[in-house]
């Protein structure tokens, strides 16, 4: 026991002047009466010509005396000694990553490493604050330097384990920051050690404290869940792991589209990995559903990757017209673009050509129909039309002015690109310049016209030698991603836990939802034709909607068009739940988890409680005076 | 006259006498009916003759049908003498304590003058109705200004009779204003000794004397007096409110005493108070005197025309 500080101490001396007031004589008022005759035997004070009394036992000095003493204690920060499991300045790094959910001890991980950390905060002495970050794909701080308990306890209670790998290089950046600026901090890192050691670490300059939480390895994973084409149909590939160090008999079951596919049960030696590959799965297939559970002796404590999912050709194949007398450079390119399927006609054939609605996108190729299509049109070279009029052709035109940042010129590099000739048109109000030559006639120019994209090209491939450049295919994909964002999944059907997905929206005025596999759904707000879905936590099928809103012309004004992703814990560092004694950090001192620290804990607050209690009584003495009780009076008479 | 009494109450005291238990013997004959026998013309009684008896007062007319001689008795008339008392002392010249120091709040914003009617006042208002009355019945008057200002000796009004020396009686009662205290016992005694027509006398004071009164009292009683004592006190006096450190200067003496003024100190001084006054009556029932509380808050007509009247001093 002790205090802070002692020199609080010396404001004791105040007993000097407080003693020195009672000892003064009390100014009086001077009041004339008739006689002194009566008040003469009344008279308690008796008078004295020095200005100075004999001190007396007075109830009050002894309680302002008391209370004096009392606040000195108070300012000098008393304390005694204890063991805490740190001190000064705390750094808690509370692991939130998927691993936590394991339920080797109960309740699980992450609920058992709340309250180790609520044990430290329980310990903290006046003079320790603590900064709580979750670790996740990213940090999270919850709270920053705090030294109010119920604030650092309800921040632990905000904290929810999250199905992310975790993230723990940012979060030690962050740390060894704080570090830095503290001299004497504690880092306590309560997790199971499930992230990457491999990369570069931040070394710690603070005493590093481990709350080891987890006791098991036993966790069974599908690692990889994959369908692939082949000639007798779509193959499914299923990888497993067991991290534990025991082997391990699983059941496995797959559905395919909802159904019954397959169920067998694969003994898994102890580390070691199983792949198998399902065959003759039908050819109408959709969406699989791979799941695993231990059976016989075995455990399992992590459930989240137990269970995966996989799609087989998101999005549907996207039809495209291309109307021209002939063009090497884009049937090459458009035949060999995945997901996409091509019919060429010519412009003779166009009118009589039925259904012209039911593609995706038109390309017109040095062509311009009587009316004008509703799809997405790609024109290239268009003749002149009241729709896109043209004064004449310019003569060697150069790409001087490029707008670089339009997700249209993205990864192109225009400016080597030598032109013959090319349409003067006269732009229309929708339609913006994307590139043009020094005098500003446009050579690529886009707009969408009452929510119909159209895209143009001023010159033919033919007198220019881009056909031939690296840039045609990024440009030629650019141009059918800006037109048709119908592969707005830009083939990604698959994310990990916490990764966000954007997707880019065919016209400003289609609305995209998604319904994550808990239900819920979400409408997306576009910025500038992207639409970004961050929240993918929970794993499982995620449904993408999105209302087509065609032009008034159009016989349909709203088509409902729907695709998929999934999302799958394959994290090994996640699935591997075995508990480590090292984290493998660099520069610091590594406590075990039980190792305490010396801590001086101030008890200030009963004493200022006492202080209020004098206080009180301090008034009540003044105001009601103060008798003993008759019992006493009695046997102080006898003594 | 205008200042003490004024015309209404005067002649609403006209009527009203002293009642004495004792008819003193004067020089002069009285509008008192006495017990003893004299020369008046109303008849009283018959006794024997006895040697030496005035042969004027023999009735003949009784001697001439028994043969045998009867004095004829008449009744006597005296007069009574009226001695006033009045202590001038500064005590008796205070109002009571300043409201601001006192319980009720400042009522008078911290003047030095108390609430209530000066003591000194109030006593000479009540000897003036007095000796009004006393002349008025034909009755002699004599009044002392105890310890009154103005040299050794008191100031006294000579043996005074007659309506008509109304004004004069009252104008030397206005005259009279404060002095210092001194000894009332001694004064009492030297009164005593002074006084060749004792009769009823009227001491009004608030009696704050150290040494006491009851000496000159029974010097007074010796001198054949029917004493009342009219004891003037402030409310402020009987039941004290002062809250506070003071120091109480005493009007008369002029000493200093430091006092912290709480609520067991009020306590203490009204039991010291009431055993005081407690030995006053007692004395005073021994001794046959007259003993009549009066705090300056009972208005003086109550006084006179009833609180007198109810205890039989004035008829």
């Amino acid at each position: 026991m002790g205090l802070l500080f002692p020199f609080a101490l010396g404001l004791l001396a105040l007993a000097l002047p407080i003693i020195i007031f009672y000892l003064l004589k009390v100014r009086r008022e001077e009041l004339t009466v008739s006689s002194n005759f009566l008040w003469r035997k009344v008279i308690e004070d008796k008078q004295a010509n020095a200005p100075w009394q004999k001190l007396q036992k007075n109830w009050l000095l002894f309680l302002q005396l008391l209370l004096l003493l009392l606040l000195v204690l108070v300012l000098g920060r008393p304390f005694y000694a204890s063991e805490a499991q740190a001190t000064g300045n705390i750094i808690v790094l509370l692991d939130g990553s998927a691993g936590m959910q394991a339920t080797d001890v109960a309740p699980n991980r992450f609920t058992k490493a709340k309250e180790e950390v609520k044990s430290i905060i329980s310990g903290m002495g006046g003079n320790d604050q603590m900064t709580i970050v979750l670790m996740r794909s990213f940090p999270e701080v919850l709270t920053s330097n705090s030294t109010n308990k119920n604030e650092l306890n309800a921040a632990l209670d905000r904290a929810k384990v999250s199905n992310e790998p975790a993230n723990a290089r940012a979060a030690l950046i962050l740390a060894a920051a704080s570090a830095d600026r503290t001299p004497g901090t504690t880092v306590v890192f309560a997790s199971s050690g499930a992230f990457a050691r491999d990369e570069d670490l931040p070394p710690l300059k603070a005493r590093l404290k481990l709350l080891k939480v987890g006791q098991s390895d036993a966790n069974q994973a599908i690692t990889a869940l994959r369908l692939r084409e082949s000639g007798g149909g779509p193959q499914l590939f299923i990888g497993l792991n067991n991290y534990s160090t025991t082997p391990a008999r699983i059941q496995l079951q797959v559905l395919v589209d909802g159904k019954s596919f397959d169920t067998r049960e694969i003994q898994i030696g102890g580390g070691e990995k199983a792949d198998l590959t399902l065959t003759d799965l039908p050819l109408t297939t959709r969406l699989v559903d791979a799941r695993l559970k231990p059976v016989g002796n075995s455990q399992d404590f992590l459930a989240l990757d137990n269970e995966a999912w996989t799609i087989r050709n998101a999005g549907t194949p996207q039809r495209v017209l291309l109307v021209t007398p002939g063009n090497t450079f884009l049937e090459t390119i458009l035949s060999r673009l995945p997901n996409y399927k091509l019919t060429k006609i010519s412009p003779d054939e166009y009118e009589p050509l039925k259904s012209k609605e039911s593609y995706n996108l038109m390309i017109l190729d040095s062509f311009m129909p009587t009316s004008l299509p509703i799809n997405s049109l790609l024109l290239i070279n268009a003749p002149n039309t009241p729709f896109l009029p043209s004064s004449g052709t310019i003569n060697l035109p150069t790409f001087a002015r490029l707008e670089q940042t339009d997700p249209i010129l993205r990864y192109t590099d225009l400016s080597d690109v030598a032109l013959s000739k090319a349409q003067k048109y006269t732009l229309p109000e929708w339609a913006r310049v994307v590139a043009a030559d020094s005098s500003g006639a446009a050579l690529i120019f886009a707009g969408d016209p009452q929510g119909q994209r159209v895209l143009g090209l001023a010159f033919d491939l033919h007198d220019s030698d881009l056909g031939v450049k690296v840039s045609w295919p990024i440009l030629l994909i650019n141009i059918l991603s800006w037109l048709q964002p119908q592969g707005a999944l830009d083939q990604v059907t698959e994310l990990n836990p916490g990764e966000p997905i954007s997707f880019t929206a065919g016209s400003p005025t289609e609305q995209l939802s998604v319904q994550p596999p808990q239900g819920g759904a979400q409408t997306l707000t576009q910025n500038k034709g992207i639409a970004s879905f961050t929240d993918t936590q929970f794993t499982g099928v995620y449904t993408l909607t999105r209302r087509l809103n065609l032009p008034a012309t159009a016989t349909t004004r709203a088509t409902l068009v729907t695709d998929n992703f999934v999302v799958n814990l394959f994290s090994p560092l996640a699935s591997n739940i075995k508990p480590l004694d090292d984290l493998g950090l660099q520069g610091t001192v590594t406590q075990p988890s039980t190792a305490k620290v010396n801590s001086e804990r101030e008890f200030w607050w009963p004493i200022a409680l006492g202080a209020i209690l004098v206080l009180m009584a301090e008034w009540w003495v003044f105001y009601r005076g103060f008798k003993l009780p008759a019992r006493w009076s009695l046997r102080k008479a006898a003594k | 006259m205008a200042r003490l009494l004024d015309e209404e109450f005067l002649r609403k005291i006209d009527r009203l006498t002293l009642v004495s238990k004792r008819v003193r013997v004067g020089s002069l004959k009285g509008e008192r009916r006495s017990l003893k026998r004299g020369t008046s013309v109303e008849f009283a009684d018959y006794r024997n003759y006895t040697p030496g008896d005035d042969l004027r007062q023999v009735d003949w007319n009784i001697y001439a049908r028994l043969e045998k001689v009867f004095l004829k008795l008449f009744e006597e008339e005296e007069e009574l003498t009226l001695h006033l008392l009045l202590d001038c002392s500064r005590s008796m010249d205070w109002s009571g304590a300043p409201e601001v120091f006192t319980e009720m709040g400042g009522a008078t914003g911290g003047s030095t003058g108390g609430p209530h009617l000066n003591k000194l006042l109030y006593s000479k208002k009540t000897t003036a109705a007095l000796a009004y009355m006393a002349l008025a019945a034909m009755d002699r008057v004599t009044i002392s200004g105890l310890n009154a200002k103005g040299g050794t000796n008191e100031p006294r009004l000579p043996l005074t009779r007659g309506k008509n020396q109304t004004l004069r009686v009252i104008r030397f009662v206005e005259d009279l204003s404060s002095g210092a205290g001194t000894n009332l016992n001694a004064t009492l005694r030297a009164y005593a000794n002074q006084t060749r027509h004792p009769g009823l006398l009227f001491l009004i004071s608030d009696l704050f004397a150290p040494e006491g009164c009851f000496e000159g009292l029974k010097a007074l009683q010796a001198a054949g007096h029917e004493i009342t004592l009219l004891h003037v006190l402030s409310p402020d006096e009987v039941n004290p409110t002062l809250r506070g450190d003071f120091k109480l200067v005493d009007s008369e003496t002029g000493e200093s005493q430091d006092v912290s003024i709480n609520q067991k100190a009020l306590d203490l001084y009204r039991q010291e108070f009431q055993a005081w006054q407690h030995e006053l009556v007692e004395f005073s029932q021994r001794r046959a005197i007259n003993y009549i509380h009066v705090e300056t808050s009972t208005p003086f007509e109550d006084l006179v025309l009833h609180y007198l009247r109810r205890r039989g001093l004035v008829t």
